[in-house]
Order: structure tokens, then C-alpha cells, then sequence
């Protein structure tokens, strides 16, 4: 299944294009380009609209290879989503290895001054909490600090530490239930006809309208 | 404060671990079988760092972790009052009055995986004094066939 894991660009506000040459261990393959519609106004519970209505969506199919310090080179093909005002990366896999913060970590000491990316992602407990109420249903949610129902208390307003949240989004005729942990979002993608580049890259769509939801809710 | 959280501050100063405006705990989320006090990295591991003020003074202060190369220490999410600083590995406290608690990981890079052990040191800036540790050890690495 397809995981999302997510960074910020260090330079909020400044619109910075995806590496287009070959740095270190990134090929390039295909991209595609189009502009955010907004989604939420018409089907969000929680936010009445959506901020970054029209902001350009980048999306880069990439070659990684691994280097290892046994054995043969390891090839993954993987997306980078960059989504220019909001400056949120989603990087994008499918399989275990390499790890994101491999890819990351590969593109930050690259890519630099180009493009650069922080080193982790760090939300506060309101960003993750607002993501929960936003949800049409929470299906669990582990939480570290308190024995009483995490559920309820972030319902009725409470910003605890979340480690795991499992949440259904519900847009238009479509349902799914998708998993945040750790800058890490699971989106079950339908089934796949396409390319990983061509899922990812509809105009409108739940991983769309989740993703919309998530910088929402974590935007500075 | 509770009885537990004077409790933990006399027994670091006795430990001469060194006396701060705070007291800190850093609390492992996995942990080795039989060593609940070992943070268990696979190839990372979660940890929760609290932080509680030892006099009715509010808390403005840095907590800098420090780890053995090539472990490094990321944040998984925070309270609003608290900034994290990922170059410095440093915490930012800002008028901390009550308990203050900070998911963190503690994180093996993939290129080095494999068995090793280290410890994560909490420090105090203002006093540049060590208010929490927390053991942790690597697992074997797997093998993929």
C-alpha cells in the first residue's frame, strides 16, 4: 500500500521547483503539474473551505537507487508531491525500502539550497488533533499520556499526543479508512490501472480531499 | 508536584546528575524483553521526555539531546508552547508551568543498521546540566533472505 510521508520546505512562502536534474541517486522519469480545486467547502465537516485554492501541484516520478554497503544496488520507483503555497512535500511509496527518511535525507544534502527541505516534521498536538475532528469518523487513536477516552476528549477539544490515528474520510460516493503516524499518511489508492504517478495526480479524488483536509489542519 | 516527581529530582541530585529549575523523565515506548527501562530502536523508537518544573517559577529553557553518531533524535509532535530546532536537537520551552510532555524518536539512519548501543542525555542550557537519560540499543539487523 502507497504511504505518504510528509516534510516542509525550510523557506515558507517561497515557491521553489522540484530538482528537475539527476542529483546523486534520483533519475527523473516522468512529472506532472496541475492546479489545486477546492474540495472541502462542499464536503468538509470541520473546515468551511479550503485555503490554497488554485496553488500549483507538482508531482515527480523518481528512479532512487540504494547504495548498500553489501551487495547489489537496489532500484524504487516512488512521488514527490510538492504543493507550492502550502510548501508541504509528500513523498510517496509503495514499498518498505528504501526508508523515507533515506530519500529525504539523500535530497537534503543534494538538492540544498534548491530545494530544502526540513529534517523532520514536527507538528504540534493541535495540528494532528485538528486533522482527528476533521475526520468523518475515528476509528482509534493511541495516545500515550492518558487513560481516559482520547476519543472524547479530542472531540470535545483536547490537543493530546497522538502516536496513531485511524480515521475514515468519507468524499463524494467514496469511503476509506486511512492511518496517521509519525508525518506518515496511509491512503489506500484504488485499484491501479495507471501508473502511481497518474493515481496520485487526479483532480479530484479522496486522496485529494484527504490531502486537502491535511494542510488544513497542519498549515502555520 | 506530586510525591513521585520530588522523589525523581532528589534521587538525580543525589545521583549527582545536578540540580535544574526542572526535572525531566524520558520514557521509552518499546523496549526490550525484560529491560523496560531500554529504549528499543527498529531501526527507530519512540520516547516520551517530561518535563516538570521544580518550583512554582514558569519554565523558559532549552533541552539540548546529545547521542552517540550516527543516532540522531527527530520529534514526532509537540505542545504548542514548545518549538523543536532539528539542526540544534534542541527543545524550546516557553512559560512552562505544569507537566510538559514531548513525543520524541530516537533514530538508527538505514545505512547503519544494525546491533548497537547507545544513551540519550537530556540537557539543561541555562544550567548545562544533564536532567535525563535513557539507554537504548539497536536491533540485530534482519535478515531478507
Amino acid at each position: 500500500m502507497a504511504v505518504d510521508s510528509v516534510r516542509r520546505l525550510v523557506d515558507r512562502g517561497v515557491s521553489q521547483p522540484l530538482p528537475t536534474q539527476h542529483i546523486s541517486k534520483f533519475e527523473r522519469l516522468n512529472s506532472r503539474e496541475l492546479d489545486a480545486v477546492d474540495l472541502l467547502s462542499d464536503e468538509s465537516p470541520y473546515f468551511d473551505s479550503y485555503e490554497f485554492d488554485g496553488q500549483t501541484r507538482t508531482y515527480s516520478e523518481f528512479e532512487f537507487t540504494t547504495e548498500p554497503l553489501f551487495g547489489s544496488p537496489k532500484s524504487a520507483i516512488g512521488v514527490l508531491e510538492y504543493r507550492e503555497e502550502s510548501n508541504f512535500i509528500f513523498l510517496v511509496l509503495d514499498q518498505d525500502t528504501p526508508k523515507p527518511d533515506t530519500i529525504f535525507d539523500e535530497l537534503r544534502e543534494n538538492a540544498g539550497d534548491q530545494f530544502p527541505v526540513q529534517g523532520d516534521f514536527s507538528p504540534t498536538y493541535e495540528n494532528i488533533c485538528d486533522f482527528i475532528r476533521a475526520a468523518d469518523h475515528v476509528v482509534k487513536v493511541n495516545t500515550p499520556t492518558t487513560k481516559d477516552d482520547p476519543v472524547t476528549r479530542i472531540s470535545e477539544g483536547a490537543n493530546l499526543p497522538i502516536e496513531l490515528a485511524r480515521l475514515r474520510f468519507d468524499y463524494e460516493e467514496n469511503s476509506k479508512i486511512i492511518t496517521y503516524s509519525d508525518g506518515q499518511l496511509t491512503i489506500p489508492l484504488p485499484e491501479r490501472e495507471n501508473s502511481l504517478l497518474q493515481s496520485l495526480s487526479e483532480q479530484a479524488s479522496l486522496r485529494e480531499y484527504v490531502i486537502q483536509t491535511f494542510e488544513m489542519a497542519f498549515h502555520e | 508536584m506530586s510525591f513521585i516527581s520530588r522523589s525523581r529530582c532528589r534521587l538525580r541530585e543525589f545521583c549527582g546528575i545536578g540540580h535544574s529549575e526542572i526535572c525531566a523523565e524520558l520514557s521509552p515506548r518499546q523496549t526490550l524483553p525484560g529491560q523496560n527501562d531500554v529504549l528499543l530502536l527498529q531501526p527507530e523508537g519512540g520516547f516520551l521526555l517530561k518535563i516538570v518544573p521544580t518550583s512554582d517559577k514558569k519554565y523558559d529553557g532549552e533541552i539540548r539531546f546529545k547521542v552517540q553518531d550516527p543516532f540522531e533524535i527527530r520529534n514526532q509532535s509537540r505542545p504548542e508552547i514548545v518549538d523543536w530546532d532539528y539542526n540544534q536537537q534542541k527543545l524550546q520551552f516557553n512559560e512552562v508551568d505544569e507537566r510538559s510532555e514531548v513525543l520524541m524518536k530516537a533514530v538508527l539512519p538505514e545505512k547503519f543498521r544494525g546491533e548497537a548501543s547507545a544513551c540519550i542525555s537530556a540537557i539543561d542550557c541555562t544550567e548545562n546540566i544533564t536532567v535525563g537519560r535513557l539507554p537504548m540499543k539497536s536491533d540485530p539487523p534482519v535478515s531478507n533472505g
